[in-house]
């Protein structure tokens, strides 16, 4: 079931420019000129209930303002939403009800008090019943340890305790969607991989469908089956994981040691070969070559004593597919 | 409604979490008690009545001024009003994480300052109480006084608070809402009798004044206070101060609707 639909969706942003100096800022009073920002450009797609989205790209791509449409407070320039039937500027309560929203760089919590009367408020503004609040109490407690700090004041938390209280308060009262903006810039990996079992269990649990948007693409190994890529507003890859890796990461690398430094290093069908003293590192690319295919013929021509094959890195691919849209887009 | 009620106990809570403070705010307030007091002394120097208006009567008039606007939040004695949190709020993005809650806005900010409200009232009884040692002004004539200045008190924080939200949108146009304030805060110390009353006006000004809600947020209740204002008139002035609160809700609910979709959200 599609929970989640966008069709031809933009959102411009104008800024007046302002000139320079006091006498610039007068000008700025009485001239119009403005720049338009097309931060989201055309963006369409469906989501379906219980799926892990990772939604990626570089600074600025438009993904945040994507996020803010979709729960309704900034409204489209033009397009479609849809989110359970709903649309979030329209029903703007019923909307945000069944909805639940962590902006990593901010916080829902109530600074001066202590962290449970944030949660205790959040029960009376989602009307969570009694029980369903005691149960995700205890189930916060267990999974990401909230009740270590849940009587100090928000504003004496670590970033990470912090994080782990507003992704807390975002499920409070369990939302059908739970939108993630970054929420696990800055912390630690143990802290991370603690958020991202939880996001896990979440899911499969309840069925939750989660949108993560995170620069951190570990996240993303470790948690969706979906990847969209946006950059400068357009969605530029949609697809699985898996898809991507064989569409974009046919780069392998294999790094050998030999018995002997070998005084130099030919080998057929590398792409690269760094080689320094017994250890060689061998780029190549797998769409041409197996990598027993190489493997037999240096061990042919050369003594080799251990080797191993290393994948390029999603990062490493994501950054490939980031600098292919930087070319259609020179080219277009 | 449990929930907006939920949202005043948290502001008033978290007030309580700064009463610290207070103290030190005391020193503050009474030092600018102070210094009315050596104005109107001056003004009055040589003469027991001004317009039909005793120096004790001016005091009182002067000093209750300046506590409730400590009460009602408009000059910020013992807090941040509301059109300068907001435009804070919007400047820096974190206007987001309200927005996000599925209650009315404009509910949902009347509860948070309502809040702080209790607290300004219960902060101010010692204040109050300390004034009348101090500065001798005195209490109303009667009960009754007592009860019509405090229902038009608080039409005045309700006044106050429409117009501040109002201000507070224009936030969401320019995302700076400064200059607009700060205008905002000028003409109403002015025009609403909170520094001079009104009475001294010449005619023609207080007619035009007459078309304005400012006089009802601190002329109004000031003045039944002291006595100026008696019985029937009273009520005749407090149903005008309805009737303000009313236009100007219906305003800013329209303002609401229009700003919402102006809201340019910032930062991440
Ligand atoms: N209120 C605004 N006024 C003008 N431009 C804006 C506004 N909000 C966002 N933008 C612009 O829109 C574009 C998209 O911003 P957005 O915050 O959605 O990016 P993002 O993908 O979340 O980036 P990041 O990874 O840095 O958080 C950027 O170019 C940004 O400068
Ligand atoms: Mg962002």
């Amino acid at each position: 079931m599609q929970v989640i639909k966008i069709e031809d969706l933009y959102k411009t942003f104008k800024t007046y420019k302002r000139k320079k100096g006091f006498v610039g800022s007068i000008q700025t009073l009485f001239t119009k000129e403005y720049i338009t920002v097309n931060a989201v450009d055309g963006v369409s797609f469906g989501i379906n209930e219980g799926e892990i989205i990772g939604y990626v790209g570089p600074n600025g791509a438009g993904k945040s303002t994507t996020i803010k449409m979709l729960t309704g407070i900034l409204y489209p320039t033009s397009g479609v939403i849809e989110v359970c039937g709903l649309i979030p500027t329209k029903d703007r309560k019923r909307n945000l009800m069944h909805i639940g929203v962590v902006f990593g760089q901010r916080t829902q919590l109530w600074w001066d008090l202590p962290l449970i009367e944030s949660f205790e408020l959040l029960r009376h503004i989602y009307r969570v019943p009694e029980k369903i609040y005691r149960d995700n109490i205890a189930l916060f407690a267990e999974l990401l340890d909230i009740d270590e700090f849940i009587n100090t004041p928000v504003r004496l938390l670590s970033l990470g305790q912090r994080m782990r209280g507003d992704i807390a308060a975002s499920l409070l009262h369990n939302p059908d969607i739970l939108y993630l903006d970054e929420p696990t810039i800055g912390l630690d990996v143990v802290v991370k991989e603690r958020i991202r079992q939880f996001i896990k269990e979440i899911n499969i649990e309840r069925k939750t469908t989660v949108i993560l948007t995170t620069h951190d693409l570990s996240d993303i190994e470790a948690l969706c089956n979906r990847i969209m890529i946006i950059d400068h507003g357009k969605v530029i890859y949609d697809g699985s994981i898996d898809e991507i890796r064989r569409r974009f990461g046919t780069e392998s690398t294999l790094l050998i040691e030999f018995k002997e430094p070998p005084d130099q290093l030919e080998v057929d069908g590398a792409l690269e070969i760094q080689l320094e003293g017994i250890r060689a590192s061998i780029k190549f690319d797998r769409k041409r070559f197996t990598a027993s295919d190489l493997i037999s013929e240096i061990a042919g021509k050369y003594p080799v004593l251990d080797l191993t094959i290393e994948d390029i890195s999603l990062d490493g691919i994501i950054r490939d597919v980031y600098e292919e849209g930087k070319l259609h887009e020179s080219v277009s | 409604m449990r929930a907006y009620l939920e949202i005043c106990k948290k502001s008033f809570q978290e007030r309580m979490a700064y009463r610290g403070e207070l103290l030190i705010r005391f020193v503050g307030i009474f030092m600018s008690f102070y210094l009315l007091y050596m104005f109107w002394k001056a003004l009055y120097a040589n003469s027991t009545d001004v317009q039909g208006i005793s120096f004790h009567s001016m005091i009182t008039y002067t000093i209750m001024s300046a506590i409730m606007g400590g009460i009602i939040n408009i000059f910020g004695i013992l807090n941040v009003y509301l059109a300068y949190w907001m435009s804070s709020r919007v400047r820096t993005g974190e206007i987001v994480m309200d927005m996000m809650k599925p209650t009315d806005f404009q509910l949902y900010l009347f509860s948070h300052s309502f809040g702080r409200l209790l607290f300004n009232v219960i902060v101010s009884v010692p204040i109050f109480i300390l004034a009348i040692f101090i500065f001798k002004i005195y209490l109303p004539d009667s009960l009754g006084v007592l009860a019509l200045f405090a229902v038009s008190l608080s039409m005045s924080y309700l006044l106050t608070f429409l117009i501040d939200f109002m201000v507070s949108l224009v936030s969401f146009w320019t995302t700076q809402n400064q200059g607009v304030g700060g205008f905002t805060r000028l003409i109403i110390a002015l025009l609403s009798g909170s520094f001079i009353p009104l009475w001294f006006f010449p005619d023609w000004a207080r007619n035009v004044l007459s078309y304005f809600p400012f006089a009802s947020i601190y002329h109004v209740p000031l003045s039944i206070y002291i006595g100026k204002i008696k019985s029937i008139e009273g009520l005749y002035a407090i149903s005008l101060q309805i009737i303000w609160i009313g236009v100007l809700f219906a305003g800013s609910r329209l303002l609401w609707l229009k700003s919402r979709r102006k809201l340019m959200t910032h930062g991440g």
